[in-house]
């Protein structure tokens, strides 16, 4: 036990010290930061007011149009497009809207003239609000009634909850399986190949008798996988604790205090889109919402404590079949042919993500939910679904452990016999073998 | 006789080879013993088996009078043939590493290496790299591993292979001095000027069986084939009587003759002697005593010397 000790001492020291981890573990959080807070930024500050300044010969536009999202109507001063236009470039304005006297019915000739291009964006929304003013004016000459109108929308609302009258958050819940399944399977995939190199580098280095002649070699692999292990938790709590620090840095900075502020921020978005009626719109803003409160409907402890747990079993039963695999090979390149087979079950696993996410308590995802190999992915998508069981959760989990208790022993009696073999053209029937060799 | 080691009856088979088949020895206390044997006679399987790499399929080994044991670990150290160092490790962590992986606290370690660093003269090693040393010093450093928790049983397989003679001739001296304090050095080799130089004791394996072991002086005796190298001044053609036989003649200066010669079974020295006073002046005369090489080749070839 205690040479283990030793062994994982050694393992998270070289490693936490390499100038790859320092990187990883600052560059990783800017990217999810960014991640995160792009879409923020790029609809509020980035965007700066922008004045137009509007000739409307119609008389019946410009009093109407809705100054909204930094966009500013200002009528101008001129009725003559050509003065106005010698006089954009010193003014504040950023484009000139001109409205000849139009035909209601069938309007001709506005245009937009900006001191550079006009984005499509800016022209579509300006389209949407010259419309909605229009249909405004038309509505008034028909004679309905503005609150008969009103009075036709009718706002429907879903309550989605579970037989145990759980509010149940599908929004949310598929947000977070991804990100956690795909956090996971990246996760895995990258530790157990760091103990696969540790296994083969110290092949290669062929410092490997003169560590077994001082401990076994199954401490040595439980050393390597339980240092990695630490390793990547060491790098997750400082991705957790760097990509709160800077988005909460950045958000002051920027004068984004919460996260309802960013909500509003994607409504403002969505409002932008003009060709959407009022009702949808509202709509959107709904769901919008309804996932943002979701969120915090979300049993977080529960699912970062599993999250934890079928990260850790995950790693652990991967990281001893890549011990073992490493093990019967003498360089990095030889690693190759093995590498795929053995990731295999994780690879299946996040593609069938899909169907699990459709159908969270169906038939495969519950197979896979309990089968070790795929359940650190499988059951970290459903759990954010909330649907499931509790002896569902505890089978998987016993399982996991049983699982990977197994693969520990597989993969050791494979890894004694392969960390002295060398110049042998291995494949898995050789492997195979190896496990009944006596010692 | 006070043995370190007592080998009973080791048999280890592999797959679709037998390794070693009911090999017994004893290593004496004490002594520099070479372990001797053409390749895949089984030497390294016997190592891994003391240094409990790999375990036995019968037969029982004894360490100190006590059937051997994970603990004993710590009292031996073992330099492997195929022996390598963590290259993006520095030394003198790495030295600290596998101390204590022998068993020292990192003190006792430290004080000790204190002490190598300063006899090897490598005190500005110890925040290198390994992968900046060169060979031949990665390997001073893999020596020190071996020997710094004082081991009573020291096993080096292939000890010189890749050393330039002057750090030979240091291990060379440090094997003799870690026998002065007491330990008992196994080491296996092919190259036999180093087993006449070192060892007092050989064992020598073959085809996964131990062929011979015992005191080298003893064995060089029993192999010995009563001839006599003799230089002499005159001629000898067809004079000595006809128990004696001339395997060799050849003229090594002016009229002076080297001969090799081979007595009767029961003659003595003497005999030859007053033999060839009769007939020759005997400048030079030498018992042929064969060398490990010639034994070596002699048994695992099946020739005679």
């Amino acid at each position: 036990m205690n040479k283990i000790l030793l062994v994982l001492k050694r393992e998270y020291l070289v490693r936490v010290r390499k100038p790859s981890f320092i990187w990883m573990t600052i560059l990783t959080p800017l990217l999810f930061a960014g991640l995160i807070m792009l879409p923020v930024l790029l609809a509020t500050s980035f965007e700066n007011e922008k004045k137009i300044e509007v000739i409307d010969l119609s008389k019946q536009i410009v009093q109407n149009l809705k100054s909204q999202n930094k966009l500013t109507f200002i009528p101008s001063k001129h009725d003559r497009l050509e003065k106005a236009k010698a006089e954009l470039e010193k003014s504040e304005f950023y484009a000139i809207l001109y409205i000849p006297a139009i035909n209601l019915d069938k309007p001709e000739g506005i245009t937009l003239i900006g001191k550079k291009s006009i984005s499509l964006e800016l022209e579509l929304e300006i389209r949407g609000g010259i419309e909605q003013v229009i249909k405004g004016i038309k509505l008034n000459k028909t004679g309905i009634d503005k609150k008969v109108l009103e009075s036709l929308k009718t706002k429907v609302d879903i309550q989605p909850e579970t037989l145990k009258g759980e509010e149940s958050s599908s929004g949310a819940a598929f947000i977070l399986g991804f990100m956690i399944a795909f956090i996971i399977y990246m996760a895995v995939l990258l530790y157990s190949q760091q103990v696969m190199r540790g296994v083969v580098e110290e092949k290669t280095s062929r410092i490997i008798e003169v560590i077994i002649s001082s401990v076994k070699p199954f401490q040595l692999m439980m050393g390597k996988i339980l240092g990695v292990a630490a390793i990547g938790m060491t790098q997750f709590v400082l991705w957790i604790v760097l990509t709160f620090a800077i988005v909460t840095g950045v958000t002051t900075i920027f004068g984004l205090q919460n996260p309802s502020q960013k909500s509003a921020a994607i409504e403002q978005l969505q409002e932008n889109t003009p060709e959407k009626s009022e009702a949808e719109k509202e709509q959107e803003q709904q769901i919008i919402q309804r996932v943002f409160s979701e969120f915090s409907n979300v049993p977080i402890v529960l699912i970062i404590s599993t999250f934890l747990f079928y990260f850790l079993g995950g790693y652990l039963l991967y990281s001893a079949m890549f011990a073992a695999v490493a093990s019967a090979v003498d360089s990095e390149t030889d690693t190759q042919q093995f590498v795929l087979p053995v990731s295999m079950p994780l690879i299946i696993a996040f593609i069938a993500f899909q169907a699990v996410i459709r159908d969270p308590d169906g038939s495969v995802a519950f197979w896979m939910s309990i089968i070790p190999f795929t359940s650190p992915i499988i059951m970290m998508v459903r759990i954010p679904f909330g649907g499931v069981e509790a002896w569902e959760l505890i089978l998987s989990m016993v399982l996991l452990i049983l699982g990977f208790i197994g693969t520990t022993w597989v993969a050791a009696r494979i890894y004694r016999v392969g960390i002295l073999m060398y110049g042998k053209k291995v494949n898995f029937k050789e492997l195979g073998k190896w496990i009944f060799y006596k010692m | 006789m006070d043995y370190i080691l007592e080998v009973k009856n080791i048999t280890k088979s592999y797959a679709n080879h037998r390794a070693l088949h009911e090999v017994s020895l004893n290593i004496p206390r004490g002594s520099i013993v070479g372990l001797l044997g053409p390749n895949g006679a089984g030497k390294t399987s016997l190592i891994r088996i003391i240094t409990q790499i790999i375990g036995q399929d019968s037969g029982e080994i004894l360490f100190n009078g006590e059937p051997l044991m994970p603990k004993h670990i710590a009292r031996i150290g073992y330099l492997p043939e195929e022996r390598g160092l963590y290259r993006k490790m520095k030394v003198g962590e790495q030295l600290l590493y596998l101390a204590q992986l022998k068993g020292l606290s990192r003190k006792e370690a430290l004080a000790k290496l204190k002490i190598w660093f300063e006899k090897f003269d490598i005190k500005t090693w110890w925040n290198k790299n390994v992968q900046d040393l060169s060979k031949g010093m990665a390997q001073k450093v893999q020596f020190v591993a071996t020997v710094l928790h004082e081991p009573e049983l020291i096993i080096l397989d292939e000890p010189f292979s890749g050393f330039d003679p002057v750090n030979a001739s240091l291990i060379k001296d440090e094997i003799l001095e870690l026998r002065e304090k007491g330990s008992t050095i196994i080491f296996s080799t092919h190259r036999m000027e180093s087993v006449e130089e070192l060892c007092e004791y050989v064992i020598l394996i073959n085809k996964s069986e131990k062929i011979l072991d015992g005191l080298k002086r003893e064995i060089k005796q029993r192999y010995k084939t009563n001839t006599y190298t003799v230089d002499y001044k005159g001629h000898l053609n067809g004079q000595l009587s006809a128990d004696y036989s001339i395997l060799s003649s050849e003229e090594i200066d002016l009229n002076f003759i080297q001969a090799s010669i081979q007595t009767p079974q029961g003659a003595s020295p003497n005999d030859l002697i007053k033999e060839l006073i009769n007939h020759v002046e005997v400048h030079n005369f030498q018992e042929k005593i064969p060398s490990m090489e010639e034994i070596f080749i002699m048994l695992v070839s099946g020739n005679t010397i």
